[in-house]
């Protein structure tokens, strides 16, 4: 007995076969009325239709043979299913492929067979139509015509319980969607290409305060306020035109028009999609009307409390600067001291209002920058100068060396000023004493590059990658004494991601850190008389600075 | 306008009024006047035509830019230099402060050992344009 071959595409042949869900349904009449037909017609004792399963051959309908499926291995129909033409073996005792057979062998001892396969209409066979008997037979051309009729009309069958099983599936998958469409909490609307309304879901009448039947056939402008209602066809023909889609594939939120008149805020998604007719236009959308208003209590919290904060730090800090000024009598040194320490507490709690108003502004997209055309050194300057204290307090020093110059950027100055400042406290909080902060103004990649070098201890690798998150701060032990308030980088990396710019920082351990931002060049930069910018973008007659990869600074002289 | 004499302060908190008033006057020397609300603002300023007023942001009724419509309304205050303080400064919002009419802004908390100077220096600005 030889193992019958696996068909090419077996995979998509079983995925088939089990779509039919045929495999050991009940017995059907429409088969079985065929399978008997058969043998009185051929004068055989046995017909069957096989469908050939992963491992056996398994009857739909049997007449005459006593089991309910057979081995894969030992069957004739796992042959049958390799081609598309009949297979008849008149004698199987003298067929090498079967003669071992059980089927032949054993009880059954079947000698003749002929079978049609059955395909599902895409050329995958499924299973057989086939014939046999205990005897050899002299099969006829007559024969074989029969059978085919035979077959035919089994295939029929099974194709057509294929079609009503896909059509059933479609369906199924139809009243799934229609489900899900219930059941979703966002409003779901489908138009046409014209702009009519095909299709509405149950949250989109609760949206909208419309029912179904009042919105389909209607033009979705209907749900739309003025200036969008009477421009809503124009977006549609602009898209039908160009395939420019301004808002296809992308959320983004606009105003809706409810039935009573009422405006609300809504995120809107709309997806398209090709149909044999047409395209269809499918808008998802969501009351944010709530959102709204949440995030609209947040701002208006925020600046309460940032003010609420701010007045009586306004008092305690003009009653401690009035104390230390002598207004009220010179203080000894011990209540100097005490009155400096509430002092700067007192600078470090404005600070911080000032941060997490400026962070919360940063993440609304709600700072308003005043951009203007600025002069990179003169702004570095004037931040050097304006933190001498901080060089006092922390007996540093704050070296200003610009390595090109006549930069000019666009930015909002005092902004930026706050990030240089930002930089420049932590390099002097984190500079040993008597250290120096250098500053520098080189080539970036994006256009010119800031950088602040502090010697200090560096930053431990596992808190670089939290370095610029909010309320980020080493808990190391000894990283404990330099106070901040663990939003400044923060604020930083906003502001200067606002600018087109980009932040980041080179660090050793022992050695210290280099931050460093980067400003895209203006399109239109103004470049001062007499310092026509370099070809490697140095300025002529500059000493140009490199940063070496370990975070040195290396001096080579620009052509 | 040279050197202001007399300062009008307008802010609905005592404490922030004193501290100014004591700024002003036992560091910067100058003579000051207070209100506590817009409405007695305007008042103040029409009744001691102050050389300068010093002009709280947010209070309860009539807020500083409210204010400050009205001192520009009428001719008898109308040429007296505002400079706001705020405690809610953006540097975006200080354009929109000078269009209203206010020669400078002051941000809260300030130092008071230099609260004069600041006062000064904006004058100084102001009169040099």
């Amino acid at each position: 007995m030889q193992r019958p071959p696996v068909p090419h595409c077996e995979a998509e042949r079983i995925g088939s076969l089990y779509g039919t869900r045929l495999l050991d349904s009940e017995p059907e009449e429409r088969f079985d009325r065929l399978t008997r037909i058969a043998t009185a017609a051929l004068g055989v004792p046995i017909a069957l239709v096989s469908l050939v399963d992963t491992d056996r051959e398994w009857f739909k309908s049997n007449v005459g043979l006593d089991a309910a499926e057979i081995g894969r291995d030992v069957s004739f129909c796992a042959h049958t299913i390799l081609s598309s033409a009949a297979l008849v073996v008149e004698d199987a005792s003298l067929d090498p492929r079967f003669q071992d057979s059980p089927l032949v062998a054993g009880e059954h001892h079947i000698r003749f067979y002929a079978g049609f396969p059955l395909d599902d209409g895409y050329g995958n066979h499924l299973g057989t139509f086939s014939v046999m008997d205990r005897e050899p037979r002299n099969w006829t051309d007559l024969d074989q015509a029969v059978l085919k009729e035979f077959a035919d009309l089994a295939q029929l069958e099974l194709t057509s319980d294929g079609l009503e099983a896909s059509v059933r599936s479609a369906r199924e998958g139809a009243s799934r969607i229609d489900a899900i469409l219930a059941a979703a909490a966002d409003g779901i609307i489908t138009i046409d290409e014209q702009g009519i309304i095909e299709s509405v879901n149950p949250a989109a009448e609760r949206i909208f305060g419309y029912s179904r039947e009042e919105l389909v056939g209607e033009n979705v402008s209907l749900l739309m306020p003025s200036p969008f209602r009477e421009n809503h066809d124009q977006y549609i023909q602009n898209y039908l035109d160009t395939g420019e889609a301004k808002i296809i594939g992308v959320g983004r939120e606009a105003i809706g028009l409810t039935k009573d008149g009422k405006e609300f805020p809504i995120d809107l998604a709309i997806g398209v999609v090709e149909t044999a007719t047409g395209r269809l236009f499918t808008g998802i959308i969501r009351d944010i009307t709530e959102r709204k208003e949440v995030d609209r209590m947040k701002t208006d919290f925020v600046s309460l409390v940032s003010h609420e904060l701010r007045t009586p730090l306004t008092s305690i800090r003009g009653s401690l600067g009035l104390l230390d000024g002598g207004v009220a009598g010179e203080l000894d040194e011990q209540a100097r001291s005490m009155v400096r320490l509430a002092l700067d507490n007192c600078e470090r709690l404005a600070r911080l209002v000032d941060d997490i108003l400026d962070v919360e502004k940063i993440e609304a997209g709600k700072l308003e920058y005043r951009m203007e055309t600025v002069d990179l050194v003169d702004l570095l300057s004037q931040a050097v100068a304006g933190n001498e204290g901080l060089c006092v307090a922390h007996n540093v020093a704050f070296d200003l060396t610009p390595q090109i110059a006549d930069v000019r950027v666009t930015a909002d100055s005092d902004r930026l000023i706050q990030v240089v400042t930002n930089l420049l406290s932590n390099a002097a909080r984190f500079s040993p004493p008597g250290a120096t902060v250098e500053v520098s103004v080189l080539d970036g990649e994006l256009g010119p590059r800031v950088e602040v070098t502090d010697h200090g201890p560096g930053i431990r690798e596992e808190f670089r990658p939290r370095l610029f998150d909010k309320f980020a701060k080493d808990d190391a032990p000894d990283s404990r004494r330099k106070d901040g308030s663990g939003l400044g980088l923060n604020v930083c990396r906003g502001i200067i991601d606002d600018h087109g710019g980009r932040i980041g920082f080179e660090t050793e351990l022992g050695a210290g850190t280099t931050f460093f931002f980067e400003l895209p060049t203006p399109t239109d930069s103004v470049q001062a008389p007499g310092h026509e910018t370099a070809p490697d973008g140095a300025a002529a007659g500059c000493p140009h600075f490199t940063a070496a990869k370990d975070g040195s600074a290396e001096n080579r002289r620009s052509p | 306008m040279t050197e202001p004499q007399t300062v009008l302060i307008v802010d609905d908190e005592d404490d922030i009024r004193t501290i100014g008033a004591i700024s002003l006057e036992q560091v910067g020397g100058l003579s000051v006047v207070m209100a506590a609300s817009g409405e007695d603002g305007l008042a103040a300023a029409r009744a001691e035509q102050p050389d300068l007023i010093l002009l709280d942001m947010m209070m309860p009724g009539l807020d500083g830019l409210g204010t400050l419509a009205e001192l520009r309304a009428d001719p008898d205050t109308s040429g007296i230099p505002v400079i706001f303080m705020t405690a809610k400064a953006q540097s975006a919002d200080i354009p929109r402060y000078i269009e209203a009419g206010a020669i400078g802004v002051i941000p809260k908390p300030f130092d008071p050992m230099r609260l004069p100077d600041a006062v000064r220096t904006l004058v100084d600005q102001f009169d040099s344009t």
